[in-house]
């Protein structure tokens, strides 16, 4: 026992203990070629995206009141590294995105791409139409708005279009005479959010029918269960385009909004009279007209009568007929 | 004979060795492309000519989709791309004649909800006479926020451009002469002679830098008054920049 306890003994014990812990377990060694950070930078800071080294994924939750309709994100990887694919943003809707790392040692890893797209679902439309009742909308308008719980007021993130019997989808025309449509959120009487996506036209070159209406926001869709009316309808604003012709000449009258159909007749009432005009072509954005040849000089305000519509006319500009 | 066997594979097995470093080197990757400016964009006076928008006489009141562009690379980014740091400008309204910054946190500008810093304001001044970033600086956040000047027609403020309607402002009253808009670029004597000040537009880009810009024409391949029409080719925008980096206030050319 006192063997043992010697200080040779001692010393013996505490050398190989201090050998023992000196022995290092090597770690593989690091990757060259990691993803270190994914971040999307926002107005208000950024959003982080989670690098699974594990599955070599990226995944990133994007809340839609960020609006985004593409990301752009800064990346951030292993000293020396690089990526194979050129720096470019990322639509977010497109899940499956590449990147490929390759280190300084010119190692390669590549990662995927998740994007989760937080929207507020189902898209909900406030329907223009019930079941006892259905909307009629004039074909070519250009004041129709379109409500629902987009949740954005960017317009260039919502498509909306007409869908007819045939299911052929007609997209709503978005930048009209009066600018582009745009979107204007609202709270109603029920205290709920509600958004218009207004300055929309219905085409002019659809055929009267019944046609339902399909939304979509990014990743959410929707179509209306009830269908709405597309009806002929009355003119009632032409594009700004006064001009100067001789007799015998011919001037072009072009809707602004309402599309043109069946043109009855179209004349300058001059002093209380009827001059009848020669109509030269007409399709449903705008009509030709010649003067006659004995038209008399001054300025003088078209009209033109559609179906059975009262008359339609520019109103405050003219057609002004010199020698 | 055995030391010159001796060279030739030595020499044979460095040849190899080069080849094979030439050959691996195609491999290499190529650097993706950071869509930040290199220091020597800065302190430089560049120039962009004829940058053409999307124009429809025949519909004047119809504005067309917003442009953005990019003062370092000098191109334009595809709208998508509104919410990200890749454009510096952007040209919107009718004519796409108003100009506004790259700014995430106002509900007008088209960046809106990214992280763009930057703003936009005009100055009666020369840009050759605009040495620094003004003190007190204040930036308009939204898009399209600079256009036509309060001495031309449509006026919305002090703007970069004098839109002379009926041809008697500026003009000589001549049909050709109407609906001409004058690049403030330069400073304008009206027909009643009033002198109009050259302008010079003061815009911080979404990353902080800042730019004094130079509006010299709207039309193609013309940029004095006199060759201004109403049915000359427009709107193509021709300006002259120069930018120096966030933080900086001195505006210089360096070598």
């Amino acid at each position: 026992m006192k063997k043992l306890t010697s200080p040779t003994t001692v010393l013996f014990f505490i050398l190989l203990i201090a050998a023992g812990c000196s022995k290092t377990e090597e770690l593989p060694p690091l990757n060259q070629s990691r993803i270190l950070s994914f971040k999307v930078p926002t107005a208000d800071g950024e959003i982080i995206g989670a690098v699974d080294e594990s599955d070599k994924t990226i995944t990133l939750y994007l809340p839609f009141y960020y609006q985004f309709s593409v990301i752009d994100p800064e990346i951030k990887l292993s000293d020396g590294a690089s990526l194979l694919e050129e720096s470019v943003t990322v639509d977010v809707l497109d899940n499956g995105t590449i990147y490929t790392v390759v280190g300084a040692d010119h190692s390669k890893t590549s990662y995927t791409l998740t994007i989760h797209l937080q929207q507020v679902s189902p898209l909900i439309i406030t329907e223009p139409s019930t079941a006892d009742q259905t909307a009629i909308w004039s074909i070519g308008d250009n004041r129709i708005s379109i409500k629902a719980n987009f949740h954005t007021t960017d317009p260039t993130l919502i498509k909306a279009s007409l869908v007819d019997e045939s299911g052929h989808d007609h997209p709503f025309i978005a930048n009209t005479g009066y600018g582009p449509a745009g979107v204007v959120a609202s709270i109603g009487a029920d205290g709920k959010k509600t958004y218009s996506y207004g300055s929309l036209q219905i085409p002019p070159e659809l055929l009267p029918g019944m046609y339902h209406i399909k939304v979509s926001h990014l990743a959410l869709n929707a179509t209306t269960t009830y269908p709405v009316q597309l009806v002929w309808g009355r003119p009632a604003s032409f594009v700004y385009a006064p001009v100067t012709i001789g007799p015998g000449e011919t001037f072009t009258l072009e809707s602004a909004s309402t599309a043109i159909h069946d043109i009855r007749e179209a004349y300058f009432t001059i002093g209380g009279e009827k001059k009848m005009l020669e109509i030269l072509s007409q399709d449903t954005k705008k009509v030709i007209i010649r003067v006659p040849d004995d038209t008399p000089t001054g300025t003088h305000i078209p009209s033109i009568v559609c179906g059975e519509f009262e008359p339609s006319t520019p109103g405050w500009w003219g057609i002004t007929i010199t020698k | 004979m055995k030391n010159y066997n001796y060279l030739a594979f030595n020499l044979h097995l460095l040849l190899i060795c080069a080849a094979c470093f030439s050959c691996s080197k195609n491999d290499d990757p190529q650097p993706d492309r950071d869509p930040t400016p290199d220091e020597e964009f800065y302190y430089k006076l560049h120039r962009v000519e004829n940058l053409a928008m999307e124009t429809d006489d025949d519909n004047p009141t119809e504005a067309k989709s917003a442009v953005y562009f990019n003062l370092a690379t000098q191109q334009e980014v595809p709208n998508a791309q509104a919410k990200t740091m890749r454009w510096d400008l952007s040209f919107s309204g009718l004519y796409n004649s108003f100009i506004g910054g790259n700014n995430g946190t106002n509900a007008t500008n088209f960046g809106y909800g990214g992280a763009g810093k930057g703003g936009i304001l005009i100055l009666e001044k020369p840009f050759d006479e605009v040495t620094e970033v003004p003190d007190g600086a204040q930036f308009k956040l939204g898009s399209g926020v600079i256009g036509t000047d309060d001495a031309g027609a449509f006026s919305e403020g002090i703007g970069w451009y004098l839109y002379d309607f009926g041809g008697t402002i500026l003009g000589n009253g001549t049909t050709e002469k109407t609906h001409v808009a004058y690049a403030l670029g330069a400073s304008v004597t009206t027909n009643d002679g009033t002198v109009i000040p050259a302008r010079t537009i003061i815009l911080k880009t979404p990353r902080g830098d800042i730019a004094k810009i130079k509006m010299i024409s709207c039309y193609k391949d013309v940029f004095t008054a006199d060759k201004w029409f109403k049915d000359t080719p427009h709107m193509y925008f021709t300006f002259e920049y120069l930018v120096i980096p966030a933080g900086s206030k001195h505006f210089e050319i360096k070598p």
